[in-house]
């Protein structure tokens, strides 16, 4: 019980970031490694404490343990716990790129300006990109012989008349100066009770789920020296091949505890007269891991708060 | 250990007090295998009725788990193919011990595996979520082993509890003495913890009772067997 926690010394945990290859350890966690938890450890120490003779739960089979406890990963990814995983890319020609593998659910796309800060950019809430199915000059649709299947082109019309280059080929402020008083312009809308969705210079992108691709319109520069930064949600779970490289921070590792209980406890009967009482401390513990989470700081709150008495403008 | 000779010279004591019969070596050592082998097979029911309590000595469940304990073995499996009666070959096949008697615990590289049944198996192992890997194994009892899955693994490691070793008397007579030859590799003493030297000569009084037609004998015996597992309980 004395053994200490830290998995390396001093000497070998800082020793990867001061290029100190001799000394960096086999089983290198990586920085910041002490903020999380496996879900290995997680299940594990699960079945120890909660689990066994004259518990409320006597017997369970460890895959149940481990399903519940990869249910609650995804769960607490999409829900409470930060959103790390992000992407930096260089817009190609095409004005396009494919989802990362991981990929669940997107945070936000932003663009990085000359001066490394970036500015969020706005979906494209009107473009579709259904199945396109190929014509024949009599309009009739074209079969594939062998499989008989309609077949399809990926990008739809629309996606290429949303990507189109604009006609002027200039910026969007460009078109936008261009344009402004066209009132069947629909980029910035009519001059004219214009949609503040759509009041927007920075550019848009359109997200074809079933395609796995991302869009951007013309507006946005291609090339290096357009780079688009994906910020995107995952369930967590993709290297869960090994529990033990999927991590948890160590805020959250109650949570899911209580959510593993609870759920184990929902489907026995025998255990049916704690459910109520895990059901709420369940729900607790994870309204107290997304305060924990969120980080909010005092100062940053005071910080922002000073600004109180100015006008809010658009 | 339960010494053999003590318990074959009260056996033979107990039955010649009224000149009943004589138990040669040979019919001894059948009844002490038969006798120690029921002992040895109750402590697996006993350890699941017996009531448990925290104390150093009386605790049931723990005196049960400290004889069982003392044939509790682990052993190194590694992955063979297993042709079955009508010749399909098993893979990730792992064949127990020739010791083995009962199963414990499977571990593959430190880490337990779950038992599983063939039903259970077909849906764990299609769903992401659940299907077996390296830090979760499962396996599935099998025909003189078990399969562990998932396919990777080559080598497992096995808790387990083996079969006791057959008692066997040996001796000779030497002017009208009965004198046992511990010596004689044959020779083996009952593995069975201590405590048991009662209920194993009762037991073994109670078979050759029957064998020599001593109906009384064997009443008696097994009325003292009744006894000593009450008391124990």
């Amino acid at each position: 019980m004395a053994i200490s926690r830290k998995v390396h010394t001093e000497l070998g945990y800082y020793a990867d970031f001061e290029s100190r290859v001799a000394d960096i350890p086999a089983n290198f966690q990586g920085l910041g490694y002490y903020s999380r938890t496996s879900i290995e450890d997680v299940v594990n120490n699960f079945i120890v404490a909660y689990t066994g003779d004259g518990k409320i739960i006597s017997k369970v089979p460890k895959y149940e343990v481990e399903f519940w406890a990869q249910r609650c990963m995804q769960e607490f990814s999409y829900d409470i716990l930060r959103s790390n995983k992000s992407i930096e890319i260089e817009l190609g020609p095409a004005g396009q790129f494919p989802l990362p593998q991981d990929y669940v659910n997107l945070n936000k796309i932003t663009l990085t300006t000359a001066k490394g800060t970036n500015i969020l950019l706005m979906p494209a809430k009107d473009v579709t990109n259904g199945s396109s199915f190929i014509q024949d000059a009599n309009y009739n649709y074209v079969f594939d012989p062998f499989a008989g299947t309609n077949q399809t082109v990926r990008d739809t019309e629309g996606i290429q008349k949303f990507q189109a280059a604009v006609p002027d080929g200039g910026t969007a402020q460009d078109f936008y100066d261009n344009n402004f008083n066209d009132d069947n312009f629909s980029y910035f809308n009519a001059r004219f009770g214009s949609n503040p969705s759509h009041s927007n210079s920075s550019g848009t992108y359109f997200i074809d789920n079933d395609a796995g691709v991302v869009f951007f319109d013309s507006s946005i520069e291609r090339g290096t020296d357009s780079l688009i930064n994906f910020h995107y949600i995952s369930d967590g779970l993709a290297d869960n091949g090994d529990l033990g490289n999927v991590m948890i921070p160590k805020l959250a590792e109650d949570a899911m505890y209580a959510f593993i209980i609870y759920n184990l406890c929902k489907v026995r009967p025998s255990a049916a007269m704690a459910v109520a009482l895990y059901k709420k401390e369940a729900s607790a513990k994870m309204r107290n891991t997304k305060i924990r989470l969120q980080d909010y700081d005092m100062a940053e709150i005071a910080q922002v708060m000073r600004g109180k008495a100015k006008w809010i403008k658009h | 250990m339960v010494n053999i000779d003590n318990v074959y010279k009260t056996v033979l004591t107990i039955l010649n007090k009224e000149n009943r019969g004589y138990v040669t070596p040979r019919e001894f050592n059948d009844y002490a295998r038969q006798s120690q082998l029921e002992i040895f097979e109750s402590y697996f029911s006993a350890a699941n009725r017996a009531a448990s309590n925290e104390s150093d000595y009386s605790d049931t469940v723990r005196s049960v788990g400290e004889k069982i304990s003392y044939f509790h073995n682990n052993a190194v499996m590694d992955e063979i193919v297993f042709v079955d009666a009508v010749g399909n070959n098993i893979g990730d096949y792992y064949e127990w011990p020739l010791n083995f008697y009962r199963l414990g615990s499977i571990y593959v590289q430190g880490v337990f595996a779950q038992e599983i049944s063939d039903r259970d198996f077909s849906f764990v192992n299609r769903a992401p979520l659940t299907r077996p890997s390296i830090s979760s194994p499962v396996y599935i009892l099998h025909e003189g082993g078990v399969v562990i899955k998932p396919t990777a693994i080559v080598q497992a490691t096995i808790g387990y509890v083996r079969r006791p070793n057959d008692p066997v008397w040996v001796g000779t007579s030497v002017a009208g003495q009965i004198i046992a030859t511990p010596a004689n590799v044959v020779y083996s003493n009952f593995e069975l913890h201590k405590s048991e030297e009662t209920e194993l000569v009762a037991k073994i009084v109670g078979l050759a009772g029957v064998s020599i037609k001593a109906i009384d004998v064997a009443q008696i015996a097994a009325q003292k067997e009744t006894q000593i597992i009450q008391s124990e309980q």
